[in-house]
């Protein structure tokens, strides 16, 4: 069991993380010029972490408006698996990088199509350059590209077309190397089925189990939740229940990304490998997300136990003031400094590495991947009725705990906790 | 709607089983069975010769020409009674291993039952009439809420009219066929109902069957289709049994 770190063009890990096993690259987060012209031995050197690496074609973001989505639209259009959605190739001796991703991004809306490639040629092109992309980075296995699924109702004939030409050109073009069928799924198709009778579901898991590839890629859009944990049961449920269908039907890798903290839940019904960052756009699919922002991140807490984090301008004081210290408090080396001010009746505002203000979020980022490599290294060492009870324990705890915070009222949407009793709610469920 | 008959081809000295469809509705599906046998080719089941179209009563007819198999159809043999275990594990390799080939063209059979198998002169099962074979890449034709088969080997996705199906189903089909080899007669009587949640226990069927081989049955006709053995596995599941 491993986790991966999100890679976009930061591809560093905190300082002082340890655990990480690995990375997944992704694509949308870093063009194609910046990416392919670093040699392997180099970035591994620099980020060892890389040396276990895959890389998601993310084929499911084809739909990105180039308006308003226009530096994640001129980086996936750089890698050339987008058919007709296109950017002038990168020459080094014409202009820099920043002069390329500028001019790139100025006619970006005229060149993106917001469609994945159709046709039997178009689709055979894109997923060649894919394959031979993945290999000559040296990926440990192949992550085959699909398109998102957004319809309950889908024979979900396009996404098997992806995949059986997928296995074909890999077959031809990375024979032994091992594939990973992509499975992207919105949430719309999956939140108002109950999970165990969602027709989706069974349609999904009997096809991919049957075309015996050697593992499955899942990702899930949060197209109806606006927060860092998707709260729905159903959607929730649906993850858990395509990971232990998975599984149990003997597919041997089941990787897990774009579910946040979620993604660790997985792992207990047996998923292999999950992926998060700290930012939001490493932990959550959603497309308006590719938006070109420019705001900055604030700092935030990450309880385990809440299995959350605090907002931390006013509501963890808060907390601490109601006596909630012992039953929030994480320790990590990252938040030794923050835990024990909390323990000497000090304020937040005290500790500068945990001061709320823009941008200052590396002890936070630090402490979040800490304890997601500290619990994902308890879940490796456990067996499987120890993960088991491990997230039933942890969930029944985490859900009691929101439902004492919400008596302090008035706290901030970012202190979320409306989501452990829906995950409680989908482990309960599970068959 | 067509018929089936034993003809001499114009080349060569070799049977085939010759089917012409009368109606454009069957156009369509000839076509599809074209495809997909042509993509097929083993030793359990029927190869391809030829297709094409006839002029009859002038209607254009399109026909399709297979192997023709000489030897017992297994309904026929099933109406003496059952078969040895020993025999049921051979005809569950060589089915499966038909089943595997024809998802290697990733095209499912949707008809597996005892009067489309063959029990060849040579000991082989050889599965025959790919008739309604479905070339999946062809979802449009698939029409909704209708489940084509035989009521009483569908598969529980299969009778929901799923319009995606894999080999699993076929799996499940062979399930139900081999309980029947077991037995003699069909396990539930054809009643399709009764295969919603599932297939019955091989043992409920027939308590002296070898443990071994009615656990390899009961994990084909487990309702859900990722649950069942893929046709590979159960190539080598029942090879160890014989």
């Amino acid at each position: 069991m491993s986790l991966l770190a999100a890679a976009r063009y930061q591809m560093a890990i905190p300082e002082g993380v340890t655990g990480i096993d690995g990375a997944i690259i992704f694509p949308a987060g870093v063009p194609a010029p910046t990416l392919l012209r670093r040699k392997q031995s180099t970035l591994v050197k620099k980020y060892p972490h890389l040396a276990r690496r895959l890389l998601d074609p993310q084929l499911y973001l084809a739909e990105l408006n180039p308006s308003r989505c226009r530096a994640s639209c001129v980086n996936l259009a750089s890698y050339g698996w987008f058919g007709d959605s296109h950017v002038e190739a990168y020459d080094s001796k014409k202009m820099t990088q920043a002069d390329w991703r500028t001019k790139s991004k100025a006619k970006i809306h005229s060149t993106w199509t917001s469609l994945a490639p159709s046709g039997q040629k178009a689709v055979h092109t894109s997923i060649s350059v894919c394959v031979a992309t993945q290999k000559a980075l040296g990926c440990e296995a192949l992550i085959l590209p699909s398109p998102l699924t957004v319809d309950a109702s889908t024979d979900y004939s396009a996404e098997l077309g992806w995949l059986d030409e997928g296995l074909r050109v890999a077959a031809k073009l990375a024979p032994g190397i091992p594939r990973l069928t992509t499975i992207a799924v919105s949430d719309t198709c999956l939140r108002g089925i109950d999970p165990t009778s969602n027709s989706l579901l069974d349609l999904i898991l009997d096809q991919v189990v049957a075309r015996n590839t050697e593992g499955a890629y899942v990702v899930l859009e949060q197209a109806n939740e606006h927060g860092y944990y998707c709260s729905h049961p159903n959607t929730i449920g649906s993850l858990l229940r395509l990971t232990q269908g998975l599984k149990g039907a003997g597919v041997n890798r089941v990787v897990v990304a774009f579910a946040g903290v979620a993604g660790l839940l997985a792992t207990c019904v047996g998923a292999d490998d999950w992926c998060t960052g700290w930012y939001r756009g490493e932990r959550r699919l959603r497309l308006a997300d590719h938006e070109d922002q420019t705001g900055r991140a604030n700092p935030t807490f990450y309880s385990h136990g809440l299995a959350s984090e605090f907002h931390l301008q006013l509501d963890l004081d808060r907390a601490v003031e109601k006596g909630f210290l012992k039953r929030i408090e994480d320790d990590t080396q990252a938040s030794a400094g923050l835990m024990k001010a909390l323990r000497a009746n000090r304020r937040v505002a005290s500790v500068p590495d945990w001061a709320y203000s823009q941008s200052n979020v590396a002890a936070a980022k630090e402490h979040f991947m800490t304890a997601m490599a500290r619990e994902t290294t308890k879940l490796t060492a456990s067996g499987p009725s120890q993960r088991l009870l491990y997230a039933k324990t942890w969930l029944e705890g985490a859900a009691k705990l929101a439902a004492d915070l919400y008596t302090l009222g008035g706290l901030n949407p970012r202190t979320e906790l409306d989501h452990q009793d829906g995950w409680l709610r989908a482990w309960n469920a599970l068959p | 709607m067509f018929r089936a008959t034993a003809a001499l081809p114009k080349k060569g000295d070799v049977d085939v089983a010759l089917k012409v469809y009368h109606s454009d509705e069957y156009e369509e599906r000839s076509a599809r069975e074209v495809r997909a046998l042509k993509a097929v080719n083993g030793p359990t089941i029927a190869r391809i010769e030829d297709a094409g179209s006839v002029v009859i009563r002038g209607n254009k007819c399109p026909y399709v020409m297979t192997s023709f198999v000489q030897g017992e159809v297994l309904a026929s043999r099933l109406s003496g009674g059952s078969v040895t275990p020993g025999v049921t594990a051979g005809i569950g390799r060589d089915i499966a291993l038909a089943i595997g080939l024809m998802w290697e063209a990733r095209t499912v059979h949707r008809d597996i039952k005892p009067s489309n198998i063959m029990l060849g002169a040579d000991g082989r099962a050889v599965l025959i009439d790919l008739g309604i074979a479905r070339h999946l890449s062809l979802d449009s034709i698939t029409t909704t809420g209708v489940a084509w088969g035989t009521p009483g080997y569908l598969s529980p996705e299969q009778a929901r009219a799923v319009r995606q199906l894999s080999c699993a189903s076929d799996v499940f089909s062979l399930g139900i066929v081999l309980q029947e080899c077991l037995v003699g007669q069909h396990p539930t009587g054809r009643r399709q109902q009764l295969l919603i949640k599932g297939g019955p226990r091989t043992a409920t069927v027939r308590a002296d069957v070898p443990g071994p081989l009615a656990d390899v049955i009961d994990s084909m006709v487990r309702v859900k289709p990722h649950f069942r053995p893929s046709p590979g596995v159960l190539v080598q599941l029942f090879t160890s049994l014989l």
